[in-house]
C-alpha cells in the first residue's frame, strides 16, 4: 500500500496535467492532456500558473525516451 | 553577466522498497510562444543527455502550428525506443530570456525536453546543483 502521507500537491495527479499556483503549493486546475488543461485555464480568472505533467510514480526518468 | 536559479521540483515517486517519497527533478518553466500566440508557463526537464529539445505535439497547436508540417525526425531515446517528431522554430521564453529556436514536436511525447541544442547552447553555464536541488543558468 502506497504511504500517502507525503506533503506534495501533484500526489492525487498521477499521468495527469495540472495547473500549479504561483507558489507551486496547490492544484487548480487538472486535464488528462495539455490542450484541455490550456482550454480550462483561459477560462479562469487566475492565469498565474504554471503547468506540468505527473509522470507515473513507480518509474525513474531516463526521459530521452518517449515518456 | 545576467543569471536565474531555480529549484528542482518535487514529484511524488514510489522507491524500490514501495514507499512513497519525493524525488527532486530540474523542471523549469518556459513558454513557447509564435507569433501573437503563447502557451502558459510549462514545466520543462533540463535534459543534457538529450540532442534536442522535444515537446509534446499539443504545446504546438496550442500556438497554431500544424505539427506535422514541420521537418519529420527520428528520434532514439533509453531502450532503443523510436519516436517521430517534427521540427519548428519558435521562440522560448524562460524568465526574462527569450530566443528563437528550434524544437522538435512529438505526438508520443509528455514530458517537455530542454535539449543541449536548442538550449543549453543559448547559455554560457548551466549549473545542476544536486545536493542543494538547484539549477543555476548564467547567459
Amino acid at each position: 500500500m502506497l504511504n500517502k502521507k507525503i506533503k506534495n500537491p501533484l500526489i492525487n495527479y498521477e499521468n495527469k496535467w495540472v495547473a500549479l499556483n504561483n507558489k507551486q503549493d496547490k492544484v487548480v486546475a487538472s486535464a488528462d492532456d495539455l490542450k484541455n488543461l490550456h482550454q480550462k485555464i483561459s477560462k479562469l480568472k487566475t492565469k498565474n500558473v504554471v503547468l506540468t505533467w505527473v509522470p507515473p510514480f513507480n518509474v525513474a526518468l531516463a526521459p530521452n525516451a518517449a515518456i | 553577466m545576467p543569471q536565474f536559479e531555480y529549484s528542482y521540483l518535487a514529484q511524488p515517486y514510489t522507491n524500490s522498497s514501495g514507499k512513497l517519497i519525493q524525488e527532486f527533478r530540474p523542471f523549469v518553466p518556459v513558454i513557447l510562444s509564435k507569433g501573437k500566440l503563447a502557451t502558459f508557463p510549462i514545466h520543462a526537464l533540463v535534459d543534457s543527455g538529450a540532442d534536442y529539445c522535444l515537446f509534446p505535439a499539443q504545446a504546438a497547436e496550442i500556438i497554431g502550428i500544424n505539427v506535422k508540417t514541420g521537418v519529420k525526425k527520428s528520434i532514439y531515446g533509453i531502450g532503443n525506443q523510436e519516436v517521430i517528431s517534427y521540427t519548428h522554430k519558435v521562440k522560448l521564453h524562460i524568465v526574462k530570456y527569450s530566443f528563437e529556436t528550434f524544437i522538435d514536436f512529438s505526438e508520443s511525447q509528455k514530458i517537455p525536453l530542454l535539449g543541449r541544442d536548442g538550449f543549453f547552447n543559448y547559455f554560457d553555464r548551466v549549473n545542476f546543483n544536486q545536493n542543494k536541488k538547484s539549477i543555476l543558468f548564467k547567459y
